[in-house]
């Protein structure tokens, strides 16, 4: 997905002044003449001139069309949902994550991707995605002990 | 002699040995993947070392690291795509080779190079770094802000692009580096009123994100075929006419040594930039030029080995200044730290032995390649077979579990997830990924020695030039930025007649 120089350095300079605002409110430090704000306000002009010279050069040269441009990939059947569903669907696995469990979540978010990246084929997806996570849960919270959520599961394995 | 004796010991351990072992075969399978990097089998490997003693875990990433970069040749040679970006540079002459029916030359040539690479790379880091450790050692803050400046901009300007895009990444990492309690007054920066980020963006998860989710999201917006060559292949011995390429070519390998050590030592530059240069320089010096890019060997011998070379030359900055070498590097940087091992001039007085120990894990890692390379060579068709479809998303769990492990938070799978689009979206328009993971990385270090040196001097800029070395590196690192912003000038005054023309002519 392409974006035109110019709008990215448009939200070059946006960000530039919200980090220059947000740094004047930060205290200077006793007995000196800068603080914490020193480095961030530095960034912040970085950021301008950078964003400045963005939005110059795409304007001079235009090699996107219009302010997006998503590319071949986007004209094939799905793409632009799959990418969709990568995202979304691990926005989800993190909104759902202790009251689903990593077991559950994992096994369906990757049993179901799985699924529509293979074009269909769902119950073999599943359980391949299951049998995965299932290795992926044992090795880490056995072996490595890191405290996974296990949602409705708790108790009832490892 | 004491520390080196505990060196050996700690390395020879069974333990230390299998998880060599197990994390070379991880290496392998991810660098002979296509489009899986050395980088990301090192940030996926992370959540499994956080619970290791500092050696076995940084014998998995040397390990890991090493069998990638050669593991790239592989498809690189087999089906046309680097699995690695290490192996771009050379990726047709090898298909090339590899469709005259000689994939066992090419195969055994990126094998048996990359091990002399490696073993070259270890050498130079265990002879230098010693050394420039000792002379570091009377390093202030000074010297060490400009140190990590300059690994910032030659990061920036390395990199392939445009160097506004290259600064604009560095900028983005140094933004993201400010968030939290800031390191000299304690005030809490962009925390927007998060317990979480008063901690800063932890920058785990922040490269699993940037590497990993972001490589999946560009398969999955890909053709996702490949054409395979695999399956048509004969592979006898692959050792076969190795030793008469290294009579031939034995000054390109001394030099493609030197040229791949040297890159890697240079802050911000790793494997991938050496493998183009020395492929460069292996076409200006080669007595037929005319056969690169048509299957000609010379090529694949000269890159080949260079790669490998400066993924150790890529410690020397890492271990002696605590500033990473390259992508890599820069998460090992951060393992070291949750170890407790802080890279720097005092690891040779505090940890001799563990210094030691890393020399001895890189010579035996390439060691180790020969027969590990030899295997994956034999099984590639198999790991080539696994179903893309089934893999992707599994990596996506591995991202998930491991930016989970950093902090026991699902925080951090937020930013996994956030950066990881960024990554994706930053290298659709040529914003390079690896600057960003520099500047994160060395943020609040180039910051705290920034400040620090602003204290010692009350204000005056002039002070960061009263010591030698610090004026020296202060005049080097001005240097290259006054470079590129001249050559900036003379290519936009250059641009100004053509673009003019273009408007005016309808």
């Amino acid at each position: 997905m392409r974006i035109h120089d110019s709008a990215i350095g448009v939200v070059l300079l946006l960000l530039a002044a919200f980090m220059a605002r947000e740094a004047a409110g930060f205290p200077p430090m006793p007995g000196q003449r800068f603080g914490p704000s020193l480095v961030p306000n530095l960034l912040a002009a970085g950021f301008a001139i950078c964003g400045l010279a963005l939005v110059v050069s795409g304007l001079r040269r235009r090699e996107v069309k219009g302010l997006v441009e998503l590319g071949e990939w986007a004209r094939k059947g799905g793409h632009v949902l799959d990418v969709g569903l990568v995202v979304g669907g691990l926005a989800l696995l993190i909104l759902l994550w202790k009251p689903v469990g990593f077991l559950i979540g994992a096994t369906l978010y990757t049993g179901l991707l799985a699924a529509r990246f293979r074009g269909g084929r769902v119950p073999s997806s599943l359980l391949v995605a299951a049998l995965a996570c299932f290795v992926v849960d044992w090795a880490f919270r056995r072996l490595l002990l890191v405290p996974l959520p296990q949602g409705p599961l708790t108790g009832l394995y490892w | 002699m004491a520390a080196f004796e505990t060196a050996l010991g700690l390395v020879f351990e069974p333990y230390t040995l299998w998880m060599m072992v197990l994390s070379g075969l991880f290496g392998l399978f991810v660098g002979a993947m296509p489009g899986l990097t050395a980088t990301m089998a090192t940030a996926l490997l992370v959540p499994v070392t956080f619970f290791m003693p500092p050696v076995p875990a940084v014998a998995m990433l040397v390990t890991a690291t090493a069998m990638a970069i050669f593991a790239g040749d592989l498809p690189g040679a087999l089906v046309r795509i680097p699995g690695t970006p290490a192996s771009a540079a050379y990726v047709e002459d090898a298909h090339r080779l590899t469709r005259k029916g000689r994939a066992e030359l090419v195969l055994g040539c990126g094998l048996v190079f990359s091990v002399i690479g490696g073993i070259f790379g270890s050498l130079v880091l265990a002879v230098s770094a010693p050394i420039l450790a000792e002379f570091a050692l009377g390093f202030s803050s000074f010297e060490y802000f400009w140190l990590a400046l300059f690994g910032l901009s030659c990061a920036v300007f390395i990199s392939t692009g445009r160097p506004v895009k290259g600064i604009v990444s560095v900028l983005i990492g140094l933004a993201l580096a400010t968030v939290g309690i800031d390191p000299t007054a304690g005030h809490p920066r962009f925390t927007f009123g998060s317990v979480e980020l008063t901690a800063g963006v932890s920058f785990i998860p922040a490269m699993i994100g940037m590497f990993a989710m972001a490589e999946v999201l560009r398969w999955v917006t890909s053709a996702r075929t490949i054409e395979d060559l695999a399956g048509r292949q004969k592979l006898g011995n692959v050792f076969k006419g190795q030793w008469q390429l290294l009579r031939r070519y034995w000054p390109n390998v001394l030099r493609s040594n030197v040229v791949g050590t040297a890159i890697g030592v240079l802050p911000g530059a790793g494997a991938d930039i050496a493998a183009w240069v020395t492929y460069a320089l292996s076409k200006r010096f080669s007595k037929e030029p005319e056969k690169f890019g048509t299957g000609h060997i010379e090529g694949v011998v000269d890159a080949g080995t260079a790669n490998n070379s400066a993924l150790a030359g890529a410690w020397v900055p890492a271990l002696v200044f605590g500033i990473p070498g390259d992508t890599i590097t820069a998460i090992v940087i951060g393992v070291l730290y949750i170890k407790g091992m802080n890279p720097g001039p005092t690891i040779m007085l505090n940890n001799p032995e563990f210094l030691y120990a890393i020399f001895i894990i890189f010579v035996l890692a390439n060691v180790l390649l020969l027969p590990l390379g030899w295997l994956a060579i034999k099984v590639f068709r198999r790991i080539l077979a696994i179903p893309r479809e089934f893999l992707m998303p599994m990596i996506l769990v591995c991202c998930v579990v491991g930016s989970f492990a950093i902090n026991n938070s699902v925080f951090g799978v937020g930013i996994m997830l956030v950066l990881g689009v960024i990554g994706y979206l930053m290298e659709e328009n040529g914003f390079p990924i690896a600057p960003a993971i520099l500047g994160l990385v060395l943020g609040e270090m180039i910051e705290t020695h920034f400040m620090t040196s602003m204290i010692k001097a009350d204000g005056n800029l002039l002070a960061f030039f009263e010591r030698p070395v610090s004026a020296f590196l202060g005049a080097v690192t001005l240097s290259v930025w006054s470079w590129v912003a001249i050559g900036a000038v003379r290519r936009s005054l250059r641009a100004s007649p053509a673009t003019t023309g273009e408007v005016t002519v309808p």
